[in-house]
């Protein structure tokens, strides 16, 4: 044990420092962190539609609904302005902290990303009009006029289309991987010049905050024209925009990946593992955590709206499905660690601990506990705490696959208290909020003999100290 | 007046040991000002610091913070014990000594 410990400071934790310091993960991170107020309020608004419009609806009681109207049309509203238009949120984010993380000017890099990410996109719209009165046996004479027609239904429609529209499909969570790349392209070739001062010089007698927008010109004009460039490339030569390229051949696939069951596995384990070092793990592993579940979290949020039901959402796991399932009381179930040793527990030590991690503990926030037990580098108390949120994610994400449960849907803060988490966060599912409580059961039940052994092992701080 | 910036992820758990801190400070009349945040804002917030105290779980951040404040500032990691504990009192001691020595 001893020497793995240090195997692993030496070799592993270097590893993860590298990747929680890394200036362009970072500015990812908090740039997904930056849009939250916005990612919030789409999910109230989705949130309060669920228990105005879609639960009663459900219920049958329609007049209820109608009343309501006015205030599920104002969620509908605010829903547009967040969630449906979130890569143009989070674009805007992302060059605005890589900009600052270099000590550049971050409101040019915010608008310079904006405005790349904008001119990548596709400016056409085509729809189908419905012609009014039009009887179906007119297909033919239409298409013989050379008018691309189709029959919908029992109407006879024409594809229409028209310039100057953003489609919300490019501005929602399916463009939020175009918004990363395109956004950190342009932003980085924005820091780049300016670091490399290839920027209009003014005289000092100009004030500096006139001086300062003019430095942002040639740069600015060079990353929007390289993000211009390569959209124009894009369609011109593979026929497609490089939205939809990015959307289908990065991020569809790589959210594919993170649906498996292995993957969830995989990344609660990971979080434990370095939790287990000290490391702060959601946080290390940001990049798949935010870069990855946050945007299946989105997308399943945009599918919702859409369909106005959580039969057929795309994906199974998501963001706040860690939180929902797997961190009550925070990374490793540590609240039922917490009432296993008020239950169990003979130890004064491990008591006070408890008592003074149990307010936090009720909110998601296990410092005191993961510190001061201590779990870290703690060889007694390492099985339940790698083995609990894999498993705890395994019940979860089984009894979603099976459709028992639905998808979480909704981001909901994650110092929610368990139940009320899962409920909210699946749109008032009294199962999810069960099923939430019952992976607490299950991780008392692995925590508490682990308690019960350390009533006998008087040692174990000796020991730890030690290692330590 | 000292002012100390405690540094953790989200500056939830953190802000529990400045409640302590400046409970141990105020009862034994020492001038502190301290206050916690999350990395994502430690740019603007550490230019008011005087010292920047790291929680162990954002450790790694010890030399990014170093490099932050061009190594003027004492850039100190909370004792593990302490911060689980959250020992205001000792947390508070341990930051004035690293403010001290970091000085002279």
């Amino acid at each position: 044990m001893n020497k793995f410990t240090q195997w692993m400071e030496q070799h592993f934790l270097p590893v993860a420092a590298k990747i929680g310091s890394q200036r362009h993960l970072v500015a990812i991170r908090d740039a997904f962190i930056g849009i939250m107020p916005i990612t919030m309020v789409g999910s109230v608004a989705v949130l309060l539609n669920v228990f105005f419009r879609d639960l009663p609806t459900e219920w049958g009681a329609t007049s209820f609904v109608e009343t309501m109207a006015p205030i599920i049309g104002i969620n509908g509203n605010v829903w547009f302005g967040s969630i449906a238009i979130i890569a143009l949120v989070f674009v805007f984010s992302l060059g605005y902290n890589i900009a600052k993380s270099y000590d550049v000017n971050p409101l040019a890099g915010g608008i310079i990303a904006f405005s790349s990410f904008i001119v990548t996109l596709p400016q056409t719209a085509n729809f189908l009009y419905a012609l009014p009165g039009v009887s179906i046996d007119n297909l033919d004479a239409l298409t013989e006029l050379g008018v691309q027609a189709q029959i919908v239904g029992e109407n006879l429609n024409i594809d229409v289309s028209g310039w100057g529209y953003i489609g919300l499909s490019y501005a929602g969570a399916s463009g939020l991987f175009t918004a990363l790349i395109i956004g950190f392209i342009s932003s980085m070739i924005y820091v780049k010049l300016m670091l490399k001062g290839i920027t209009i010089k003014l005289p000092d007698s100009v004030p500096s905050a006139v001086n300062k927008a003019f430095a942002a010109i040639i740069p600015g004009i060079i990353a929007v024209y390289v993000a211009a460039t390569l959209g124009y490339l894009s369609v011109t030569y593979l026929g497609f925009s490089i939205n939809d390229l990015i959307l289908e051949y990065i991020q569809k696939p790589l959210l594919g990946l993170s649906q498996g069951l292995f993957s969830v596995i995989l990344t609660t384990f990971l979080i434990q593992v370095f939790w287990f070092f000290g490391l702060h793990g959601p946080n290390v592993l940001a990049p798949i955590m935010d870069g990855v579940y946050l945007p299946a979290l989105v997308t399943n949020t945009e599918a919702y709206e859409a369909a106005q039901s959580a039969a057929d959402l795309p994906y199974i796991w998501t963001r706040v499905s860690f939180d929902a399932y797997s961190q009550m009381g925070g990374s490793g179930i540590t609240l039922a660690l917490i009432i296993a040793i008020f239950i169990f527990s003979k130890r004064k030590d491990s008591k006070t601990i408890a008592k003074l991690g149990a307010p936090m503990g009720l909110f998601n926030i296990n410092e005191p506990i993961v510190f001061g037990m201590p779990i870290v580098l703690n060889p007694f108390y390492i099985i339940p705490w790698l083995i609990i949120p894999p498993i705890t994610a395994t019940i979860a994400y089984l009894l979603t696959a099976a459709g028992i449960i639905p998808p979480t849907f909704v981001a909901v803060p994650w110092v929610m208290p368990v139940g009320v988490l899962a409920y909210l966060a699946t749109g008032g599912s009294w199962l999810a909020g069960l099923a939430s409580i019952f992976n607490l059961f299950i991780s008392f039940v692995i925590w508490s003999p682990f308690v019960i052994l350390a009533n006998r092992v008087n040692k174990v701080d000796k020991e730890d100290k030690q290692i330590a | 007046m000292t002012n100390i910036l405690l540094i953790c992820s989200g500056g939830m758990s953190t802000s529990a040991l400045v409640k302590k801190m400046q409970e141990s400070a105020d009862k034994r009349d020492i001038e502190v000002n301290i206050w916690a945040i999350g990395d994502a804002e430690s740019q603007e917030e550490s230019k008011k610091a005087d010292i920047i105290l790291l929680g162990p779980q954002v450790r790694y951040l010890e030399s990014k913070m170093k490099q932050r404040v061009d190594n003027k500032k004492p850039v100190a990691i909370i004792d593990m014990l302490v911060y689980g504990t959250m020992n205001g009192e000792k947390a508070l001691d341990n930051a004035l000594e690293v403010y001290k020595n970091f000085n002279e």
